[in-house]
């Protein structure tokens, strides 16, 4: 470098010339510049006559780069400039290396190398320099990116000795095996090289770049304006971007021309009103600067919002949140139509001006697929939560459907008439089970029965009072009528009686109450002691059956969530239909086979496990509703029903009730059966079959109760079962003969 | 080595420990063991 500025001296122009001068007189006062030092540090004396020299590499003018000076291959630098001296105390400063970290402890052994294969072999690889640099401002958190750069002109390799030998095939496996750090060693042995001279390596601000290409992969990320966080990134990308630390944001999905309005149904609107505008393409708005975007379709820019002539409330509101300028860009899809809005907003007027936006215009089509992309794909989610929910379209069945869909598309394009297929599974194995609450319909009687005389009783209280204020016959009346209703027992109350015990409550007593409170006003406080203990939707006492009604609901959730949850374990293993029906308890089935799998086997292994898991299930179910007793408000038993239907059946969806159904004359019987054994009887009709706590499985073949006899010892082995198993035989059903079961207290 | 990489990003300090090889003693660049000298002259 000396050796150049020398030269310089003599032959550069005035400005070199006076500066190499200077610079020679000081390396004849500090003769150690002349020669090679090892250490890290220069010496202070020297770090004057070291700036000078750097004035060769970069001119007054540019003294404001950031660079660094140091021995070759080191990171520490033995001369920083003032800009990189301040930047590293004001701002963390780390190397971002992005997915490509392989290797990186190997970096300086390749680079070193690399300068040796160059200047002694005469071979020239080029690297791409693999990171960037980030620096935070300590105190204002702002991000800057740098591409390091490092000037490695004046390096000298010494060779010590003979020059090793480097044959083609050696530079090739090198290359081949870039990182390899023994390799290099083994190759370019550090015994025979050595480095001198100095290294500088620069920084060039690339924040701008660097906040496109992140803006840009962000954008295309498949939930990139789905949530606010997400959206919150893009913005700090964009203030990088034009440098304008204070610009915010704006992305709404919207529908112009409002009758394609349908942005209820999206996620994404983070438009700079957003908390005080639901709709910016409402017509009340209209002649504002949101209404001109969405009509003329073309970016509107306002470089200062105080001096729009009109001002509709959008304007104001902008104003009251602290914007002056603004650009409104309408995203507009295939069809011509305005699908959303990108704004960007400054506090500053003028601040957002013809030059921002030019370079925002480049940047909108990939905010205009991004949120095409988002719409559908919440399209898409709105669409399976459909199917899911309000459908009974049954994941493991989803395949077939969609083949056919598929086959009917097919159709569509070859320009044919659209032939919906039968949707339908042969051969498939019924296991239906159920935890049906015992005696529901006399609980539920027994509940309402409870509320009426209570409601009765407390009506009679005011009325007799009134009878002793006032005489008036239709109270006398109204009194023998609800006596008559009170004498009906809990035994004898049915639905005849419940309809007119209401009607005589809602249409005769309640008014006549209201009458007698008003014109009375001594009976005033009974009656509205009266009527604050009606149900204000109802205007009857509903206590009892209110805490009927919650426990039937909470054993009903509980119990859905629970067979849910073991069928989603099992579908694991072995895909297949299940479907649930809650009506006083829970009853489901499930129906499983080879044809209804896309991959895979079925064995009858597997249908074993599957009956096995059945059973289990429902004990787990029993003891899971004994534990829920004390959280009832009114307790509630279930009893625990098994079919086990052993033989294989044909199952296909009907269109017209849009769910699927058992095929054929023979199949249907199982339909039948199912429907009946929950009210069959034992003992000539002395007994349910179905028992509190229990569990009765309900088989037609001996080969049906010695299979599920095995899984019950299983289920005693491990402590399901309380005392022993009963064999029965059930009393003949309409139809139906010769049906038995097996019965069993889960021990709880 | 040893360091990880945290979203990708590495500290100037501990790139210079993970490149260098460094161990707190200056000039010990454990992981380059050619001889370098700092030389201004040529």
């Amino acid at each position: 470098m000396i050796e150049r500025i020398e030269n310089k001296a003599f032959t550069g122009h005035a400005g070199e010339r006076f500066l190499g001068e200077e610079v020679i007189r000081r390396v004849a006062n500090f003769p150690e510049l002349r020669h090679a030092w090892s250490g890290n540090d220069l010496p202070p004396h020297l770090a004057d006559t070291a700036e000078l020299i750097t004035l060769f590499l970069f001119p007054p003018g540019e003294q404001g780069q950031l660079y660094k000076i140091s021995q070759p291959f080191e990171f520490l630098p033995v001369y920083s400039s003032p800009a990189m001296r301040e930047l590293m105390r004001t701002d963390e400063v780390c190397y971002c290396f992005g997915e490509f970290a392989t290797g990186l402890h190997s970096l300086n052994l390749v680079q070193a190398g690399l300068t040796i294969l160059e200047q002694c072999y005469g071979k020239e690889i080029e690297i791409m320099p693999i990171s960037r640099l980030k620096s935070t401002n300590r105190e204002s958190g702002q991000v800057r990116y740098f591409r390091p750069r490092m000037n490695l002109d004046y390096v000298r390799v010494n060779v010590k000795g003979k020059l090793p030998e480097l044959s083609e095939e050696d530079y090739h496996r090198l290359v081949r095996n870039f990182y390899d750090r023994d390799l290099w060693l083994e190759l370019l042995p550090p015994e025979k090289f050595s480095f001198e001279g100095f290294m500088f390596g620069m920084m060039t601000d690339i924040t701008s770049e660097e906040a496109l290409s992140q803006l840009k992969q962000k954008l295309l990320h498949r939930e990139a304006i789905l949530n606010l966080n997400k959206v919150k990134e893009l913005a700090d990308l964009l203030r990088l971007h034009f440098q304008l630390p204070e610009l915010q944001l704006g992305l709404t999905a919207l529908d112009y021309p409002v009758e394609f309005m349908v942005n209820h149904r999206y996620r994404i609107q983070y438009h700079l009103l957003s908390g005080s505008f639901e709709n910016l393409a409402d017509p009340a708005y209209e002649g504002g600067i949101y209404h001109q975007a969405l009509e003329s379709k073309q970016v509107v820019m306002v470089e200062d919002i105080t001096e729009l002539d009109t001002k509709t409330p959008l304007e104001w509101a902008l104003l009251e949140k602290g914007f002056k300028s603004i650009i409104i860009a309408p995203l507009i899809n295939k069809h011509e139509r305005v699908i959303g809005l990108v704004e960007l907003g400054s506090p500053r007027a003028y601040q957002l001006n013809a030059f921002v936006k030019s370079q925002f215009m480049e940047l909108l089509s990939l905010f205009r697929t991004t949120l095409v992309r988002s719409r559908e794909d919440v399209d898409n989610r709105l669409e399976a939560i459909i199917r899911e929910k309000y459908t009974s379209l049954h994941p493991s069945v989803e395949w077939k459907f969609m083949e056919a869909a598929f086959n009917m598309l097919e159709q569509q394009s070859a320009g044919e008439e659209i032939v919906p297929e039968a949707i339908s599974f042969s051969e498939v194995y019924p296991l239906f089970a159920q935890a049906d609450i015992v005696s529901s319909s006399r609980l539920r009687n027994e509940a309402i029965h409870a509320d009426l005389i209570e409601n009765l009783e407390a009506a009679r209280l005011v009325l007799v009072r009134a009878l002793d204020l006032v005489s008036f016959p239709l109270v006398s009346q109204t009194v023998l009528e609800i006596d008559k209703a009170l004498g009906i027992t809990s035994a004898e109350f049915n639905n005849s009686h419940e309809t007119s015990i209401v009607e005589l409550l809602l249409h005769e007593v309640n008014p006549l109450i209201r009458l007698l409170g008003k014109e009375l006003k001594e009976l005033c406080p009974l009656t509205k002691e009266y009527f604050a203990g009606l149900d204000p939707k109802l205007n009857l006492i509903y206590n009892c059956r209110k805490d009927y009604e919650e426990s039937v609901s909470r054993l009903n959730k509980e119990l859905g969530i629970f067979f849910e949850a073991h069928d989603r374990k099992i579908q694991q293993r072995l895909p297949h239909y299940f479907e649930q029906y809650k009506t006083d308890g829970v009853e489901y089935e499930v129906y499983a086979g080879k044809s209804l799998l896309k991959h895979g086997d079925f064995s009858q292994i597997h249908l074993r496990n599957l009956r096995l898991s059945q059973l289990i299930d429902l004990s787990e179910a029993t003891r899971m509703v004994a534990s829920l007793q004390s959280e009832l408000p009114r307790p509630l038993e279930t009893a625990q029903l098994l079919f086990a239907y052993t033989s294989p059946l044909n199952i296909s969806f009907r269109m017209d009730e849009k769910r699927f159904d058992v095929e054929g004359a023979y199949n249907i019987r199982y339909e039948i059966l199912k429907k009946r054994i929950d009210k069959a009887t034992i003992n000539g009709g002395a007994e349910r079959l179905t028992k509190a706590g229990h569990i009765s499985i309900v088989y037609l073949h001996d080969k049906d109760e010695v299979e599920y006899n095995g899984y019950l010892d299983y289920l005693d082995t491990t402590g399901f079962i309380d005392g022993e198993p009963e064999y029965l035989e059930l009393d003949a059903l309409q139809s139906v003969q010769g049906l038995r079961a097996i019965r069993f207290k889960v021990n709880v | 080595m040893g360091i990880e990489l945290k979203d990708g990003e590495i500290s100037i300090a501990d790139l210079e420990v993970m490149v260098s090889g460094r161990s707190g003693e200056p000039g010990a660049n454990a992981s380059l063991p050619y001889e370098t000298k700092l030389y201004f002259y040529r």
